[in-house]
């Protein structure tokens, strides 16, 4: 008798001796390979397994594994109950996991098999399997529920399951037996479609402060660079929007808070109105598109309205002052007021990481940054973009409102005038 | 979001109005579930899906059922409950921890579920889809009634085979969606329903007629294309508020619309026709 036929008579005695007196079978396995350490249930095969004898690899010994009990350390699992997937997909995952090491595994009333397993076309089984690491070639008649972890299920012409087949990571190949049951698989994951966020590691305040410090000049800057191109190509849109902040703060801050309430409600009237019209179904995403640019244009307009606003009056009262301030323009004007309004955040820059104070500053940052936006947007909204001057305080033609006018009369100027009369005046008979 | 880029953000958010968000991993997984067909007469199938595409079809003979499907993992577990006594079987998607179904990111939309269904068994589906992209074939099953409901996003069912057997009443009901039925005439259903809420449908109603029709149509608001064959007699009664509706090739006779050959038709069709605040529109297809 050749040493691999040796080996699988042991393991056929040995297989038989643990199906007498036990209903349940574990295996353990090693660190070698896995079709090494597959339990022998040479009797059941149709397609033999190689072991490592037969493989001839150098020093392998031909001994089956010895049965364990689980104990409280390993895993026990029912395989009646497949269909109550939550309670038995947690355990084939831990199956999987673990077969490479050393699994403990219990099956109630039934048996496992790591490495390939199959069923010839003239054997009887009765009870569930469970093959880990293999696949299970069906041939026979199986009495019983089937499970794989990691591994195929073949159906093949003749063969016959009275009870229902799952493979965990594998496929299920109906070739034309017959199962009684349901059929299934379940992969764990397929596709990680998104990387998961890293934790954020703890930085010192000093990194923290310069991190603060780089976010706010990228804000800066852009701003700066988007209001330049207002001032650009729309500077006299930009300069109604600035004075109407100027001259009607107030009622730029209320329009603006009901605007920030009213904007859900007026795009969900747009939709429906749209949706009502049928053929306005058709112009929904351009209406959405420009709705929504229309709101960041105002909002955006409207915050750097309201920078210019407060560098306009700053440089005309160092102006008036007596101080001598060069290229006072829109441009200064903005850069001005954009300093001035970070001069908040920039505080919270420096003493944000001070406990309680630095909360302090910035809860009043967010507030004032908060006021300024809703007026500036309320202004927007009020000045229709720049093109109404009805609050602006605009009672002399612009061509009239010159530097050197304002310098001379900053008392009686622009922020003395009151607003046109709400009556027109009726022409001269 | 970390402290130190609030600042930055919260300007960020009030100039340009737009909001920032942390990707986060997704768990995507696959499932399947099938059962062979074993001397069974009927099946009464329910799919339930949340978000995601959705593609129905006849199958095999010897499948009583089969659904594969991708679903999100984090969010949704997978249903394949069949009760072999009561013939009935849930396949789709559950929501983990209930609370109803929603979609929170657009990523659920990569969620796919095929399913088939045996065409030698009689079937009683019942389709409750929400926010699903569906293309559903009708045709070629046994479906003795069905009932096919679509919160949102859009709806393709085909009759483009006769149904094998007569149904009773099939049922679509439609929230705020985009919705086809076509070659609705092979459906073989005695009664037709379609509760429309928002958005537009149509109802094609061309195929091979073996028996007469009714449709019980209604709309909220939107717009109701119905596409009839030439040739059909056709009776439609209205209750309309602030609709629009011309249809042509009709006579108007005590409140009915009726198509001249109504008397001599092979088939007919009677439409119980209800709609506010939209538009309906009948057409004739040859």
């Amino acid at each position: 008798m050749s040493r691999s036929s040796r080996f699988l008579l042991v393991a056929a005695l040995i297989s038989a001796a643990t199906h007498a007196h036990a209903t349940t079978t574990l295996i353990t396995t090693g660190n070698g390979p896995h079709k090494a350490a597959a339990y022998p249930h040479s009797a059941y095969r149709t397609t033999p397994v190689e072991s490592p004898a037969q493989s001839g690899e150098p020093g392998a010994v031909a001994s089956p594994p010895t049965p364990q009990e689980a104990g409280p350390q390993g895993l026990t699992i029912n395989l009646r109950r497949l269909d109550d997937l939550e309670f038995i997909e947690p355990i084939l995952f831990q199956i999987s996991m673990q077969a490479g090491s050393d699994l403990r595994l219990s099956v109630v009333g039934g048996r496992t098999q790591l490495g390939e397993f199959s069923i010839g076309s003239n054997e009887h089984l009765s009870g569930d399997i469970l093959v880990v690491k293999g696949s299970a070639d069906i041939y026979g008649q199986l009495d019983g529920n089937l499970v794989t972890v990691d591994g195929n299920i073949i159906i093949h012409p003749g063969a016959f399951i009275s009870g229902s087949v799952l493979a965990y990571n594998g496929q299920v190949h109906d070739l034309g037996g017959e199962i009684t049951g349901e059929i299934r698989t379940l992969s764990s994951l397929v596709q990680p479609l998104t990387m998961p966020v890293p934790k954020a590691q703890p930085v010192s305040p000093v990194v923290a402060t310069l991190q603060k410090a780089a976010g706010l000049a990228g804000v800066f800057l852009s701003l700066a660079v988007l209001g330049f191109g207002i001032v650009l190509f729309a500077r006299p849109n930009l300069e109604i929007v600035s004075d109407t902040i100027s001259h009607s703060f107030g009622r730029s801050f209320i329009v603006g808070l009901l605007g920030q309430i009213l904007v859900l409600p007026t795009f969900g009237m747009i939709v429906v109105g749209l949706v009502l019209s049928v053929a306005g179904i058709l112009l929904l995403p351009f209406a959405v598109i420009v709705y929504a640019l229309l709101m960041i244009l105002a909002t955006v307009g409207g915050y750097l309205a309201v920078a210019h606003a407060m560098g306009e009056t700053y440089i005309r009262r160092r102006m008036a002052a007596g101080l001598t301030v060069s290229s006072p323009n829109s441009y200064r004007y903005l850069l001005v007021g954009l300093m001035g309004l970070s001069a908040l955040w920039a505080a919270w820059v420096i003493f944000g990481w001070v406990p309680f104070a630095g909360d302090v500053i910035k809860g009043i940052a967010v507030l004032v940054t908060w006021l300024l936006g809703t007026a500036g947007f309320g202004a927007a909204l009020l000045s229709r973009g720049g093109l109404r001057e009805g609050f602006a305080g605009r009672i002399l033609p612009p061509e009239a409102l010159t530097d050197e006018y304002l310098w001379a009369t900053p008392q009686f100027g622009v922020p003395a005038a009151s607003r046109p009369p709400t009556r027109p005046t009726p022409p001269p008979a | 979001m970390s402290n130190r880029h609030w600042g930055g953000a919260t300007l960020l958010v009030l100039s340009l109005g737009a909001g920032t968000g942390l990707a986060h991993g997704q768990t995507m997984r696959s499932f399947s579930a099938a059962r062979q067909v074993h001397g069974e007469i009927n099946l009464t199938a329910t799919v339930r899906l949340a978000s995601g595409r959705l593609r129905l079809a006849p199958g095999g003979a010897s499948l009583l059922y089969h659904m594969e499907m991708v679903y999100d993992a984090d969010r949704f577990k997978p249903l394949g409950i069949y009760d072999p006594v009561a013939g009935d079987v849930v396949l789709g998607l559950e929501s983990i921890g209930g609370g109803g179904l929603r979609v929170s990111k657009a990523a659920q939309l990569d969620q796919a579920a095929n399913l088939v269904l045996s065409p030698t068994v009689d079937i009683t589906l019942d389709a409750r889809l929400q926010a699903v992209n569906a293309e559903l074939e009708l045709g070629g099953m046994r479906l003795v009634a069905f009932t096919l409901h679509n919160s949102g996003s859009r709806t393709v069912a085909r009759f483009t085979q006769p149904n094998r057997v007569g149904c009773s009443r099939g049922e679509f009901r439609a929230g705020a969606a985009e919705f086809k039925v076509s070659g609705l005439g092979n459906s073989r259903c005695q009664t037709i329903a379609f509760h429309g809420g928002v958005g537009t449908a149509m109802l094609d109603f061309s195929g091979s007629w073996r028996n007469d029709m009714r449709l019980e149509a209604s709309m909220a608001a939107g717009g109701l294309t119905i596409k009839l064959p030439r040739g059909l007699g056709v009776r439609m009664t209205t209750d309309n508020f602030l609709t629009i509706l011309d249809p042509q090739g009709f006579i108007k006779r005590n409140g009915e619309y009726i198509s001249p050959n109504y008397k001599q038709a092979d088939r007919h069709l009677d439409i119980s026709l209800k709609s506010s605040l939209g538009q309906v529109t009948v057409l004739w297809i040859d």
